[in-house]
């Protein structure tokens, strides 16, 4: 008890504070602004760091990941544009909420969520960290490939009408996801020479294009002088007890799946989101209001992304393995310090540990004040006339895409990939499928072969493990259950229509 | 008005003139720099080597006459061979240089996929610092020794997996070349990262594995990890009981990281930013900070980072063209 004090007088100093607001606010800008992002605003404020002592330098950096991860939801919900990949499942039910219903509404939401979602990850890494690093390593290339693959059939959960449309989005997906050098092989694939795509499709790039730029050709091919109709009423945040009661199951399972894809490097908060949105969706007593604004269906991915951030420093702080690219740069002002992450870092600078631990905590607190008092500002954002609203945000994704790496190349890939989504979303072609794809491939590739070559090729690998095992027998599960259902579908009501998830 | 003009402006010229004449420096880098000079760095912001460059730079600035400047320019992928090629197509001005390690410079051409040809086609301006890499095992490995690892090899071919962090980079050449000269055949294992392929090696997918030396300190010091041999050539002075593969009788690798620039910069503009590393590197401010990083500074001058680069390129070349993969 002594030491809790202790460790509460460490952390609340003035400096710590300050640099808590400041990364909350830096964070939650750079998060809404499309193509920008939090591994962005955490590379940006790193340098600020190495002036500060390592706790407020550290609790700085985690503050700007946590309001990133929410910053991201802002621009999903009312532009229908991302803000982060993390946010991408978001855009699905936020968006139709903000346009048809109340922004400020759909804005609490995610920011109630998000909060969860950040405690829940705070608590997971006070309480469970070490044993569950431990756990995570159990985790193999096997394992990682099969849960890819699993990732992928939350694509034919969420396929609305025309399942053939559905594929080859998926197929559309897989193959972005293939372009580059070949990890295992070294060889160059589908890259027509450009260095540029040595290291695969830039993921800024890819989503700012699919998401942003076709939907600035939508919102010019509907005509720039409409506006949405907002009145004060819409622009209110607030949430009554029983609506936040109302997306308590929603909010429980993203922030569980969040925690749980976060402690797996690699895997990634662009990937939890849709993990949790498929599971909720299919769950909900209401499934039919899934895509058209649905609660359930903005709590969900904001729950997880958030508690993935605290998930992706369970490895970290444990045994010194970033979860996530924001965590990876996060290590850097670790290092910077002198301080070397890794089991040691328990012992050696314990103060320091339990300071994150409990500033972790506080990092979400200010997430939710900072988000109250902007969120009203934010959805005012919907009440700009569109003529202004499309130049403002192609500008700014432009930036967002050319910070990312650089490379003027990715300004033309943007806009290549814009044009193509503009003609795919007007055909209805499912854009979700394409990212989930996108951003699985590489992981069941690269870990279907790397269990091969561990192997010397023999398939015997995918069954060597418990953990193996059990999530073959998922996919085994979820095949059976998904051809068993349509097949309960077409003699019940041969006429119905599946809901439609996609987005439109 | 206009005569007082015309007059004050004679005297300055006058006057900068006599200061020219009078400075040490000759040729083209008197007056240098004149504008913001560019480094082109290899890495996106907040990564490993920016961050270095970011300690770096004030204190070559610091180091260069007339207030020099320096703006990064951050260039990351495709194994920096982007930001190498910036360099390559940059003017041979003086005004931009690029930080570079070697796999750029005498790998990634040989593989073909670089506009340039090879380190040649640049001017080494001088090598800044040195990493080390180690295969490790895990500390209740039951190999104590590389010795250990490569009986047990010869004894099962193939079936002892050593993980690197990519392919034909820095860690898989110097694998591939020890496998060679040892006559064994090991399992190399590609993972896209050393936190990946830590995280295999601390979880029992792999036996073995190559990880820089600076990532591994805390689990060395806690023992959950145990590094056995240095595949480089520097030694840092926290591993200093550790063998090296040269200590073992085996060629080692190298991995050093330096500044390049256009080929044909003028020899004084070269000359002044060599100098200008060279103090900067002795400045004891600059030399904590790097220290707390475990950043290993080895400075060379142009001579000898272009010998040892030179002795690099024949090495790597060799290991590409047994396996078949040279371009």
């Amino acid at each position: 008890m002594e030491n809790l004090a202790q460790d509460l007088l460490n952390l609340f100093t003035l400096t710590n504070m300050l640099c808590i607001l400041l990364g909350t606010v830096v964070g939650m800008v750079f998060g809404a602004l499309p193509g920008l992002g939090t591994v962005i605003a955490v590379a940006l404020l790193l340098p600020v760091t190495f002036t500060l002592p390592p706790l407020a330098g550290i609790l700085m950096l985690l503050a700007t990941y946590q309001a990133g991860e929410y910053g991201g939801s802002i621009s999903a919900i009312l532009l229908g544009v991302p803000g982060t990949p993390q946010a991408a499942a978001t855009v699905i039910d936020g968006h139709p909420m903000a346009a048809n219903d109340s922004p400020g509404k759909a804005l609490s939401y995610s920011l109630v969520s998000s909060s969860i979602g950040g405690i829940f990850g705070g608590l997971v890494l006070i309480f469970v960290s070490v044993p569950l690093a431990r756990f995570a390593l159990n985790f193999g290339s096997p394992e990682y490939f099969l849960l890819g693959v699993i990732g992928l059939m939350a694509v034919g959960l969420l396929s609305g009408r025309d399942k053939i449309k559905s594929m080859i989005s998926v197929v559309l997906g897989l193959m972005a996801g293939t372009v580059g050098v070949d990890t295992l092989t070294g060889v160059n694939r589908a890259t027509f020479g450009q260095p540029e795509l040595m290291d695969g499709v830039n993921l800024v790039a890819f989503l700012v294009g699919m998401f942003a730029i076709s939907e600035l050709f939508i919102m010019i091919s509907k005509g720039l002088n409409v506006r949405y109709e907002a009145d004060r009423g819409t622009l209110k945040t607030g949430l009554t007890w029983k609506e936040i009661k109302g997306i308590g199951r929603s909010t429980t399972i993203g922030s569980l799946i969040g925690a749980g894809t976060g402690i797996l490097p690699g895997i990634g908060g662009g990937a939890s989101c849709w993990f949790a949105y498929a599971v909720v969706s299919k769950t909900s007593k209401t499934p039919e209001a899934f895509g058209k604004g649905s609660a359930e269906g903005i709590a969900a991915p904001e729950s997880s992304n958030n508690a993935s951030a605290g998930g992706a420093l369970v490895p970290f702080l444990a045994l010194g393995i970033p979860g996530s690219a924001a965590v990876a740069i996060i290590m850097g002002a670790f290092i910077m310090h002198g301080i070397q992450p890794g089991p040691n870092v328990f012992t050696a600078e314990r103060d320091l540990v339990y300071g994150i631990f409990y500033g972790f905590i506080v990092t979400t607190v200010a997430m939710y004040l900072i988000g109250r008092l902007l969120t009203p500002m934010f959805a005012r954002v919907l009440v700009i006339p569109n003529s202004f609203l499309v130049a403002t945000v192609l500008v700014l994704c432009l930036i967002g895409i050319y910070a990312s790496k650089g490379a003027f190349f990715d300004l033309w890939l943007a806009l290549g990939i814009g044009v193509a989504f503009y003609i795919l979303k007007r055909l209805e072609y499912s854009v979700s499928s394409v990212i989930i794809a996108y951003v699985l491939a590489p992981i069941i590739e690269e870990n279907f072969r790397r269990s091969l070559t561990l192997s010397n090729g023999s398939y015997d690998i995918f069954f060597s493990s418990v953990y193996s095992i059990a999530l073959v027998l998922m996919v085994v599960a979820a095949v059976g259950a998904a051809i068993y259902g349509e097949l309960n579908r077409r003699r019940n009501q041969p006429d119905a229509e599946p809901t439609d998830y996609g987005v439109k | 008005m206009f005569t007082f003009l015309t007059k004050t402006a004679a005297v300055t010229m006058a006057l900068a003139s006599l200061v020219l004449a009078t400075s040490p420096t000759e040729g083209a880098a008197q007056g240098y720099p004149e504008k913001p000079i560019t480094w082109i760095v290899p890495d996106g912001a907040g990564g490993g080597l920016d961050t270095i460059v970011r300690t770096i730079y004030p204190y070559v600035e610091k180091n260069l006459p007339n207030d020099a400047t320096f703006v990064l320019k951050n260039l990351p992928g495709a194994t920096q061979t982007i930001a190498v090629s910036e360099v390559f197509n940059s003017a041979p001005d003086g005004y931009t240089i690029g930080q570079a390690s070697v796999a750029p410079l005498t790998i990634m051409p040989h593989l073909g996929k670089t506009s340039y040809s090879g380190y040649e086609d640049f001017e080494l301006i001088a090598n800044v610092f040195d990493a080390a890499h180690y295969i490790v095992v895990p500390g209740d490995s039951p190999f104590q020794s590389l010795d250990d690892l490569l009986a047990h090899a010869k004894e099962n071919p193939g079936a002892v997996k050593v993980g690197v962090d990519g392919v034909f980079n820095v860690q898989h050449l110097p694998l591939l070349n020890l496998e060679q000269s040892a006559g064994v055949d090991l399992n190399e294992i590609t993972y896209k990262s050393s936190a990946e392929s830590k995280k295999a090696l601390l979880g029992g997918e792999i036996e073995a594995a190559i990880m820089p030396s600076h990532i591994i300190i805390s689990e060395y010091e806690s023992g959950t990890l145990r590094p056995i041999v240095d595949v480089m050539e520097v030694k840092p002075d926290y591993f200093a009981d550790i063998p090296s593969l040269k200590d073992l009788g085996y060629t080692p690798s190298q991995l050093f990281v330096g500044v390049i620039a256009p080929k044909g910069t003028p020899q004084d503009i070269q000359d002044t930013l060599s100098a200008a590393i060279e103090a900067a590197l002795q400045d004891p401010e600059l030399l904590e900070a790097l220290a707390k990083r475990k950043i290993m500074v080895n400075f060379n001058d142009s001579a000898a980072y272009k010998a040892r680069m030179e002795a690099l390129d024949v090495v790597n070349k060799g290991i590409l063209t047994d396996l078949g993969v040279l371009k």
